[in-house]
């Protein structure tokens, strides 16, 4: 197969270091740095902040309420029900590797991860909180204040507490699996059947949107290129129309923000609403209307190898 | 205004002055790391764009398979342009106001370029596809079909349209792939099986794809390309280059200032300084000669009253010597006479009755002028005059000097003898300066006294041709108790001259005397004379 000569030409030849420390490869998809460089300190206060309802203004949900660590920080459901909270209309997409995105939000209504956590503390239906608010109940709790002075010279502050949060968010990388070994030159990495996958993935065009570090989540896409998903599937709520919710340009109706595709295998179901239950009917769907081809099952399952062998490690542990 | 105020008033005045310049420069100061960094900045603006035009272009030919850099550079962007909102302090209301305003339709062109990118992200992302699938499924369909027959023509028109479309984009191509792409549809429509029809659709649906988005994708690179963003972020750049060169020489020029002020403020003052401590040294040095003048004052006024004290001394034995011989005279002829008198006849006992009357006459005159240079010494010797005819009176005294000692003294006089002296002083004076004429010549010798009297002061000169005054007694000649080398066996006091000199100054007049040694010795005096009444 001619495109396999790509691959293996990756691996003999070492990837190069740019100043701005994004390896360049021939590959289109580049391994996430194994250190980090975190301030474990304060993404341990971020994390306990994460899983706290303390940061919704009815203390009745957190943001673990809808990034399970069980589920790869994902919900698991194609909705989310929350106490107190109408069904979410987008699923609930993990927050590993964040960090290595350029888009935030299933529409890439947000710039940055700043900008999109701040949304969400102020969101009706999430939070319904701010920051302001935030910071009362966290200095109303002696246990909180004792927390945060144990970081913070300065203790709770609204601008500490977000940046806690921030820093775990960030904190949540998953460095070392199978593919990225391989990407290093670990031939033994990947399995015959993963690196097929990888071929397929490539040469079937899944790799035009999915690339880049995060396997995606750097560029936005019309769902439905080669084919009108929404006139197969008729739309049953306002998130099916994407960005145009957050733009209202018709040039924006049904595009999305390409889901990063790192540890995918964990965090079923796929697609903004959850349509998708599993990695073959993801990948069916995705050929179908994004590729404009039907593909056969053993392909599939190649490339179902290959997605897998994207699922990392979380602090030295596998996923 | 003297020399030392001129300083000090240059100190308060500097130092004015580097209180004024130097909180004019604390106001103006440049926070330089932090105009340095916005500079730094702004140029990189101009960097990062022909990074992200790079990497666009990359994309664009397929030399970099993701957007991940493309879209870091995107975002150092927004961040720069954030960042650089807030302007360095430094720069003036005017230039910071321009530099906002070049700011904000810097960030109006990059966000036009952001959502080109995001669109050529998209886009590009969908041609690759297509571009890189569109021969597969040719290939694909090529292999269930004629080689020569019409339909393999048509995919190998489709195929070198794809190629064409790739390499050299123009609205011919695209015309030419349509009018493929349409004979493609009818042989689709008109397939012999849907499995064909279905191959044949997915090379349409591909190539459309890539006819259609090729000059979509192309657009926008060319869009984003030509962008006057880099032209004008280094126009900007240059224009706070510029800006900042002119505050640096500007606090450069108060640094210079201030320098200079600081330098006049510390010359003032040190010279003031210097100034005191040397009029401070002067002040010492004054105090000390003061000092040192004190106390060779006190040394020489102590060494006197030694003297005096020695003089005294001296002087108590010199009179009690004096005092010894007619006292021995008087004790030895009354013994003489208390023990033989009865046995003497008459003129022996006169002899000796004559001798202690003489003892007693010289003890008398001693006495007297042992007194007189007591008076005189207390300076309590006042002369009290009386009108006096100076004829007779030194008749009177050559008279008694002739009776004594059998001398005649030549006397002449000239003007008005009746004046008003004190007689006493007046005696003591020209006793003591005949008697010791007479004593110090020989006996055939003439003693001269001349006497010119004027209105307002007589002159007495007494004139000897005797043994004359050594010089080097003449210094002491006048001291009580002193007597020439010359002098022999003639009998004497020592005090005579010492006693004339007293009288002189007591009355203020003048004495002189001019001696030639074995030639003779003239004295003058002059006394001032009471104008007559």
């Amino acid at each position: 197969m001619p495109l396999l000569g790509a691959c293996t030409r990756a691996r003999d030849e070492p990837s190069l270091t740019t100043e701005r420390s994004l390896p360049t490869s021939t590959e289109p998809i580049l391994p996430i740095p194994l250190d980090s460089g975190d301030d474990l300190e304060l993404a341990q206060l971020g994390e306990e902040l994460f899983f706290s309802p303390i940061v919704s203004e009815d203390g009745r949900v957190s943001c673990g309420s809808c990034h399970l660590r069980e589920r790869g920080m994902a919900d698991g459901r194609p909705h989310s029900e929350l106490p107190g909270r109408p069904v979410t209309l987008t699923n609930s997409t993990t927050l590993y590797n964040l960090r290595y995105y350029y888009e935030f939000g299933w529409f890439g209504q947000s710039e940055s991860l700043e900008s999109h956590l701040d949304g969400l503390i102020k969101a009706p239906k999430l939070m319904a909180s701010n920051w302001g608010s935030v910071e009362s109940r966290l200095k109303a709790s002696p246990g909180w204040v004792a927390k945060f002075l144990a970081v913070f010279s300065d203790g709770v502050s609204l601008t500490n507490a977000r940046r806690a949060l921030l820093t775990f968010e960030r904190s949540l990388s998953t460095p070392n699996a199978p593919f990225d070994r391989w990407l290093r030159g670990e031939r033994a990495a990947l399995t015959p059947e993963a690196e097929r996958g990888y071929a397929l993935f490539k040469s079937y065009g899944c790799v035009s949107c999915h690339q880049g570090m995060a396997v995606g989540a750097n560029m936005l896409e019309t769902f439905g290129v080669m084919r009108d998903y929404f006139r197969d599937h008729p739309s049953t709520s306002d998130a099916d129309q994407g960005r145009f919710n957050t733009t209202h340009r018709e040039e924006d109706r049904h595009v999305f923000r390409v889901p990063s595709l790192r540890n995918v295998a964990l965090t079923a179901p796929y697609f903004h609403d959850g349509s998708a239950p599993t990695l073959e009917k993801a990948i069916d769907v995705m050929a179908r209307y994004q590729l404009g081809r039907e593909l056969d099952s053993a392909d599939v399952q190649s490339i179902v190898a290959f997605l897998k062998s994207l699922t990392g490690e979380y602090r030295g542990k596998p996923l | 205004m003297n020399f030392p105020a001129l300083l000090r008033v240059g100190f308060i005045l500097s130092a004015l002055g580097c209180v004024g310049v130097g909180g004019l420069a604390y106001r103006k100061a440049i926070a330089h790391a932090r105009a340095a960094n916005y500079g730094h900045d702004l140029r990189q603006l101009n960097v990062v764009d022909a990074r992200m035009n790079e990497e666009l272009l990359k994309c664009r030919s397929g030399l970099l398979g993701h957007y991940d850099t493309l879209s870091a550079s995107a975002l150092e962007q927004r961040q720069l342009l954030q960042k650089l909102r807030e302007t360095p302090s430094f720069l003036d209301a005017p230039r910071a106001f321009d530099i906002q305003q070049r700011l904000q339709a810097l960030a109006r062109l990059f966000a036009l370029k952001d959502t080109r990118l995001e669109h050529f992200k998209s886009n590009n992302a969908v041609l690759r596809n297509s571009r890189s699938f569109a021969p597969i499924a040719a290939e694909r369909l090529l292999t269930h079909v004629e080689k020569q027959g019409v339909l393999a023509q048509l995919v190998s028109r489709v195929l070198s349209t794809l190629l064409t479309a790739a390499t050299a984009p123009d609205p011919g191509v695209s015309k030419a792939g349509e009018a493929a792409l349409d004979a493609l549809r009818d042989a689709r429509d008109n397939a012999e099986s849907r499995a064909l029809a279905d191959e044949i659709d997915v090379l349409i649906r591909h190539t459309a794809v890539v006819i259609a988005r090729q000059p979509v994708v192309d657009t926008l690179v060319l869009e984003a390309l030509s962008q006057p963003f880099g032209r004008d972020a280094a126009l900007l750049g240059e224009l706070y280059s510029q800006a900042y060169r002119d505050a640096l020489a500007a606090e450069a020029q108060r640094e210079k200032v201030l320098f200079a002020l600081a330098i006049a403020m510390v010359a003032c003052g040190l010279s003031d300084i210097l100034l005191r401590v040397r009029k401070g040294a002067q002040a010492l040095e004054r105090a000390t000669a003061e000092l040192t003048r004190a106390n060779q004052a006190l040394a020489k006024e102590r060494e006197k009253e030694h003297e005096l004290g020695e003089m005294k001394t001296r002087f108590v034995a010199m009179t009690s010597h004096e005092f010894r011989s007619p006292l021995s005279t008087v004790m030895s002829s009354s013994e003489l006479l208390s023990t033989y008198g009865e046995r003497w006849d008459g003129e022996r006992r006169q002899e000796h009755l004559g001798r202690i009357r003489d003892a007693a006459h010289n003890m008398s005159q001693l006495l007297d002028e042992i007194l007189l240079i007591g008076t005189a010494e207390a300076g309590t010797l006042r002369p009290t005059p009386a009108p006096l005819n100076l004829d007779e009176h030194s008749h009177d005294l050559v008279a008694t000097l002739a009776s004594e000692t059998g001398r005649q003294v030549s006397r002449t006089l000239s003007g008005d003898p009746n004046v008003v002296l004190d007689e006493r002083l007046l005696r003591h004076l020209l006793q003591n300066l005949l008697d010791n004429a007479v004593k110090y010549s020989p006996p055939e010798s003439s003693v001269t006294l001349q006497i010119d009297i004027a209105s307002r002061e007589v002159r007495f000169i007494v004139r000897d041709s005797g043994i004359g005054i050594a010089a080097e007694d003449l210094p002491l000649l006048f001291t009580s108790f002193h007597r020439g080398k010359n002098v022999g066996q003639r009998r004497g006091s020592g005090l005579g001259l010492a006693v004339v000199k007293r009288v002189v100054d007591a009355q203020a007049g003048e004495i002189h005397v001019e001696s030639q040694l074995g030639q003779g010795t003239e004295f003058r005096v002059t006394l001032p004379l009471e104008a007559r009444s």
